[in-house]
């Protein structure tokens, strides 16, 4: 039985800007165990995905990359948010906050089964 | 958009370093996580390989690299499938090539500038009636009247063209005035240009100035060309200078020579002298002057002329009805035909998409198997769908590339073919080679004829049924077999209405060389004279007189004519204001003239309705044709009335029947106009007459010519049939009906392969089903007749549907008709019969293969 939630397209990017503007500078792997840290386990992330989102927004220039060491002694791609990143992470939050409210609205509204 | 398509070469050209990055950060990644969840890693982690690919994705548009994957995979299943692949290529190749061929003939006549320096200052300048008609014609005084006080340019030229002999071949000749050449920037190679002392009126000095490629073709370049002297029409000219090549305006057609616009007079004194000359101006604008600026001076200027010079105009006292428009100098061209064309090679472009059309969907058949095991093996139908239209782009990319190619060839060559008609020596000055905006367009045009062609099979194709088509290549739909049904009806239908609309066109040029003019032309020889240009009015009258004199004394003088103007002349006739005695003049009418001998209605063979023939001592008597009787004396009997025409009081002998002497082609409809037929006097004309003559083996007229040679052995004569001026007034629609034709014929072949490849598809398609019918015992000509039924009716609809729309469209071609119905049967007839047979020829191979179907053999088939 599947309980967690499957993570929606597009949300992840928002999820890993936000990671980024809160922790500042973070490889892959931190990104992806903060996430799953903060969403209390309720997310599943194929961790492999995040790398996907994380060349997205290299490419729209919201996220910037530098090589450094990892606590492991391996050399690792840091990520960290750029200027026009947190713009994006304003807007998106907004836009998704207005989401999340129009779903609340609609899923209360009476008369229907659950 | 453009940072993101660098952006993703740069991830393009560097995605090896990237991807081992990514491999590396991967790999890190997990082992960072197995340190900190053990065997539960992989599993978090999720599959790598997606995620690479995922990436991958990102980097380089998911679309760009299987699309040239795709474009690699048709371009080899072309190479595979040659017969296909050159169908469909010759197809679409011919289809798009006729289009970018028209399309680079229009664009080289109304985009390319003339080749002079710094064409984008120079303009035409024409007139332009209320309704938009544009002509150029302003006469040689006014032209000299603008050019004298217009400031709005640095130069106005004018020009006139002609054909002239030049030794033992003719020249294409322009007279221009003395600025042309340097108003315009003609390099001079040798020699100097034309200067203002040589287009005096009074000037004694005949000078020309010849083309380089004249220089080369006559006179191998030779180094003494210049004073030279050269022969145009007889008279001598010297050479004073040698234009260098590629200079060319205001003609398709390069020149050979350029002439001062005051000899015209001495080379065609019968246009100079009649100052009915019309001159084509053109001009360079003044630094500074803006177009309108100079259209407003020059419209006023000649205004004002001609409000002064009513007399000359012959207008009415409303004043000038034209305004003067400038243009940019271009070859120009009539628009009308080239929309005509269009729609032609439009619907031949449609024709081709439909063909190729189908040969996919037959295609597609054969390729289910592939596209099921391409849909188990999870392809999506989109991506089907993408990597089809990829084929077809491919096709269509190559077809393109063809069309182009065709283009850089034909137009030219047509062009070319249809100048040399008139002038053998001519060279195009037009430089017809597809240009920017051309390519551009084929490429959009090439765009639509993929999607034109490619859609729908690419849409059927995809909608495949993997265990359906796995398990055996049969069971077709039938919707698809629908689909085939209406593009084989559409093609046949298109090349219906293109073999149609040539078969009109075609009878129409010969229903007007056959139509009743009401006079006889067939076996009608004409001679023209050309006197010398010095010869003065009395030496041109007494040549006459004694042609006249030497004509009676022949014992066939009643075979033969004299006349100031033979049928045919191609250009407005003559006339004069006539009025009845006792009527105002200014309600005087516009009647034809023509003066005639007594001859000349016996060799035309014209009936005299009513009265009696010239006799010679007629002096102040006329006759009038039926038009111009019932003009000015309805329901009377016009015999012995009389009328001032042109001033002069004239009376009416006899009433001839209307005939169409004066009927252009073109105006054929028309009815005759009011005429009236003067006694014709040797002692008034100012140039030699023309003689018409009945013999169809020109034995007599040749005698003719040898009296005229003794009488003036300086006299150039012309002995021809007077139907090769009728011809000539009708080679414009023959080469329409033949480029009519050329469509017609692709269509034809089109639609044969069309026609012959859905029956064989169908036979292919059904052969286990023939098999079955064979071994139970059908008869093989039912069987036969069952199994092709949808395909014989899809190719009877398109019959009905081709000939209901060509005599829906055929309207459009009434105006080239000369008054032929378009609903003449004839052409449908024959366009059913030929493609009858072309159908019963397409469909024989596939038949006979069905027929030898044999049944053992069938039922084994797959």
């Amino acid at each position: 039985v599947q309980t967690k939630l499957d993570i929606l397209q597009g949300t992840l990017d928002l999820m890993v800007l936000r990671t980024l503007f809160t922790l500042g500078s973070l490889h892959g792997y931190g990104i992806a165990r903060r996430i799953e840290q903060v969403s209390g386990d309720h997310v599943i992330l194929n961790q492999g995905t995040i790398y996907t989102s994380l060349v997205r927004l290299e490419q729209r220039g919201w996220i910037r990359t530098k090589w450094g060491v990892s606590e492991n002694n391996r050399r690792a791609k840091f990520y960290s948010i750029t200027k026009v990143g947190e713009k994006q992470l304003v807007a998106e939050t907004e836009n998704w906050e207005r989401i999340a409210a129009v779903m609340g609205r609609v899923l209360a509204s009476e008369g229907g089964e659950p | 958009m453009v940072p993101r398509v660098f952006r993703r070469l740069y991830y393009l050209l560097r995605s090896r370093k990237l991807e081992s990055e990514l491999l590396e950060e991967l790999s890190c990644h997990r082992a960072m996580l197995e340190r900190h969840r053990g065997t539960e890693a992989g599993r978090v982690m999720g599959n790598a390989t997606l995620a690479r690919e995922d990436a991958r994705a990102e980097w380089i548009s998911p679309g760009l690299e299987s699309l040239l994957r795709d474009a690699a995979y048709a371009v080899r299943m072309f190479i595979r499938e040659p017969g296909f692949a050159l169908v469909a290529l010759a197809t679409l190749g011919a289809a798009i090539g006729l289009n970018t061929s028209l399309l680079t003939a229009l664009s080289a006549m109304v985009r390319q500038p003339w080749h002079v320096k710094d064409p984008a200052r120079v303009v035409r300048v024409v007139l332009q009636r209320a309704d938009g008609y544009r002509f150029d014609a302003f006469p040689g005084p006014e032209y000299y009247h603008l050019a004298k006080l217009a400031r709005s340019f640095e130069g106005l030229v004018a020009m006139d063209r002609a054909t002239l002999r030049f030794g033992e071949s003719d020249a294409r000749v322009h007279y221009v005035s003395w600025n042309y050449l340097e108003t315009l920037g003609a390099g001079i190679e040798r020699g100097r240009s034309l200067v203002e002392a040589d287009d005096r009126p009074e000037s004694t000095e005949r000078v020309a100035v010849i083309s380089h490629r004249a220089w080369e073709r006559r006179f191998a370049k030779s180094e003494d060309i210049i004073g030279k002297e050269i022969h145009l029409n007889g008279v001598p000219f010297t050479v004073v200078g040698v234009v260098a090549a590629g200079f060319a305006s205001d003609d398709i057609e390069d020149r050979d020579v350029w002439v001062p616009l005051s000899l015209e007079g001495f080379l065609d004194p019968v246009r100079a002298g009649g100052g009915r000359r019309e001159l084509r101006l053109a001009g360079r604008l003044a630094p500074g002057v803006s177009r309108e600026q100079a259209r407003a001076e020059i419209d006023a200027l000649s205004a004002r002329y001609r409000s002064d010079h009513q007399d000359r105009y012959g207008s009415s006292s409303k004043g000038r009805q034209e305004r003067v428009v400038l243009l940019k100098a271009t070859y120009g061209v009539g628009y009308s035909s080239f929309v005509m064309m269009f729609l032609g090679v439009l619907l031949v472009l449609v024709l081709a998409c439909a063909n190729v059309g189908n040969l996919l969907l037959a295609r597609s058949i054969a390729r289910g198997r592939e596209m099921a095991v391409r849909v188990s093996l999870g392809a999506g139908r989109a991506r089907l769908v993408r990597q089809l239209l990829t084929e077809s782009l491919v096709l269509a990319g190559a077809a393109g590339l063809l069309g182009v190619a065709i283009a850089s060839v034909l137009p030219s060559f047509i062009l070319t073919t249809l100048i040399r008609r008139s002038d053998p020596a001519a060279d195009l000055a037009l430089d017809v080679q597809p240009d920017g905006l051309v390519v551009a367009l084929t490429a959009a045009l090439t765009l639509l004829t993929c999607i034109g062609f490619g859609l729908v099979p690419a849409l059927r194709a995809s909608q495949v049924d993997p265990v359906g088509a796995l398990k055996s290549s049969g069971g077709e739909a039938r919707l698809r077999l629908l689909v085939r049904g209406s593009l084989l009806s559409l093609q046949v239908a298109i090349s219906v209405m293109l073999m149609a609309c040539a078969g009109l066109l075609f009878r129409g040029v010969d229903y007007a060389g056959k139509r009743d003019m009401g006079f006889a032309f067939k076996d009608v020889s004409l001679i023209s004279f050309d006197l010398p240009a010095s010869h003065q009015a009395a030496q041109v009258q007494d040549f006459a007189h004694r042609m006249s004199e030497a004509v009676a004394a022949l014992p066939q003088a009643d075979r033969v004519g004299f006349t100031t103007r033979a049928p045919f002349a191609w250009t407005a006739a003559p006339g004069a204001r006539t009025y009845l005695p006792g009527e105002n003049p200014d309600q005087a009418r516009f009647v034809a003239t023509v003066s005639v001998d007594r001859g000349y209605f016996g060799v035309l063979r014209i009936p005299i309705l009513a009265g009696r023939p010239f006799q010679s001592t007629d002096d102040s008597v006329v006759l009038i044709n039926e038009a111009m009787a019932k003009l000015f004396w309805p329901n009377e009997n016009p015999v012995g009335k009389s009328a001032l025409v042109g001033g002069v009081s004239r009376d009416v002998i006899a009433v001839v029947k209307d005939v169409d002497t004066d009927a252009a082609p073109w105006l054929g409809l028309e009815p005759v106009r009011p005429r009236v037929y003067r006694p014709l006097d040797a002692s008034r004309l100012g140039r030699p007459p023309e003689i018409l003559v009945r013999d169809s083996e020109q034995q007599l007229s040749q005698a003719i010519a040898a009296t005229a040679i003794r009488i003036e052995p300086r006299a150039r004569i012309r002995v021809g049939p007077l139907s090769r001026n009728f011809d000539q007034g009708l080679s414009g629609s023959r080469i329409g009906a033949s480029i009519a034709g050329l469509l017609g014929v692709v269509a034809l072949i089109m639609a044969a392969v069309g026609v012959s490849g859905v029956f064989s598809y169908v036979v292919r398609q059904r052969t286990r089903e023939i098999g079955i019918r064979m071994a139970l015992g059908g008869q093989p000509g039912r069987i036969i007749s069952a199994v092709l039924a949808t395909a014989w009716r899809a190719l009877g609809i398109g019959v009905l549907a081709g000939l209901a729309g060509s005599i829906v469209g055929s309207r459009v071609l009434r105006s080239a008709l000369y008054g032929l119905s378009p609903l003449d049967p004839a052409p449908y007839a024959a366009v059913v019969m030929i493609l009858g047979v072309v159908a019963l020829a397409a469909t024989y191979l596939p038949v006979r293969r069905a027929l030898r179907v044999d049944p053992t053999i069938a039922l084994r088939s797959d």
